[in-house]
């Protein structure tokens, strides 16, 4: 590329997101900037004939999509402000939403299984996996219940809570049965909306079911 | 996006390998040992699964740059002429293929933001991954990045 303050501004500007990973939420630009921005052709800078009818400052208000401010003391890039941090409080909420959120999965399955003919369930608690966010809060692990279903007392099927932060998704969920393990991931859930619990399946066009009645009956049949 | 496939089913079996060592881990610290694996598994096979997304990208954008420069109007030409696949990095590669205002662009974002804290050896911060959610929502993406 030709080398100008506007191809030389991408290239930093490319260099700061391979560094940090991140975007800059705003770049300072010097005069000196400026005055080589009005210098610019139309074959090296879009705007050019824009920059001439109205000025540089009113005419390049961002670059690549980031906000410039202009007659800085030397040229910057501004780092995104660090997401929201949570705080104890939210943390300690969301692993109550979690729980409510596994005792009504637990419901529904209860729902699907006293139909069954020689189906019996128990219910257990085993002691949540120690997050990050729950270390550096010091929240202690909570009572995390889970479900088993035995069918004709040989078959089983254990519904066993794993992490509750993972990328993705709200949630996950390991289901053991005599055959195989398998993974339900919880999709929906947040800011109030009800949870949307998907199955990962073996079917390379698909990847994850929705986990309804059908999916469950099915995880029922597994058998070695 | 030729191997994303193989790539997935190879998670999917060394997940599952990992998780029954957890299951029948008899003490907490065993336990841990073999989430802390699964954790590590989960991200190295998101970076080789974004990987496949990153190489469909440059594709689309290198048959995109190519139509432009052989506009016969100049008008169209003048700048794609001064543009390099090779010199752009990723965002602005997926700026070309999609709109910025979009939600697409800001979730590929988002995903990029893991795939650069992974790389760059900052995998504790970023946790463990739903990688079948996350790969049916790179298999969206790149129908969604076409050079049309």
């Amino acid at each position: 590329m030709p080398g100008n303050v506007y191809s030389e501004l991408l290239d930093q500007i490319g260099h700061y997101e391979s560094r940090t990973g991140r975007r800059p939420a705003k770049i300072r630009l010097t005069r000196r900037d400026k005055a080589e921005f009005a210098k610019l052709t139309s074959r090296e800078f879009a705007l050019a004939g824009d920059v001439a009818k109205r000025g540089v400052e009113k005419a390049v208000r961002q670059i690549d999509g980031i906000p410039v401010e202009w007659d800085a003391e030397t040229r910057e890039f501004e780092a995104c402000p660090a997401a929201p941090r949570m705080n104890g409080r939210q943390v300690r909420a969301r692993v109550a939403d979690w729980i409510s959120r596994l005792e009504r999965l637990y419901a529904q399955l209860h729902e699907w299984v006293k139909e069954l003919p020689d189906t019996t369930t128990r219910r257990g608690v085993l002691e949540q996996v120690i997050e990050p966010l729950m270390m550096q809060f010091k929240i202690p692990p909570q009572a995390i219940p889970t479900y088993t279903i035995f069918v004709e007392k040989k078959w089983r099927i254990a519904f066993v809570p794993s992490t509750l932060w993972i990328v993705g998704a709200n949630g996950r969920v390991n289901i053991t049965t005599n055959v195989r393990q398998h993974i339900l991931f919880d999709l929906g859930g947040r800011n109030g909306s009800p949870s949307d619990w998907q199955l990962v399946v073996d079917d390379p066009k698909r990847l994850i079911i929705p986990f309804d009645e059908s999916a469950f009956l099915g995880l029922l049949r597994e058998r070695r | 996006m030729t191997s994303f496939r193989e790539i997935h089913a190879a998670y999917l079996a060394t997940d599952d390998d990992l998780l029954s060592r957890e299951t029948h881990a008899r003490t907490p610290n065993r336990k841990a040992h073999w989430v802390r694996l699964r954790l590590y598994n989960d991200h190295a096979y998101f970076v080789m699964l974004f990987a496949q997304l990153e190489q469909h990208i440059d594709a689309e954008c290198t048959a995109l740059i190519a139509r432009k420069k052989a506009s016969a109007r100049w008008t169209v030409r003048r700048l794609w002429d001064s543009v390099d696949v090779d010199h752009l990095n990723f965002m602005r590669k997926v700026a070309l293929l999609t709109d910025k205002g979009r939600a697409i662009y800001a979730q590929v974002d988002a995903y990029y933001d893991t795939r650069c804290r992974i790389a760059h050896g900052d995998s504790t911060l970023v946790g463990p991954i739903a990688l079948p959610v996350v790969a049916r929502d790179l298999q969206t993406i790149a129908k969604a990045m076409k050079a049309r």
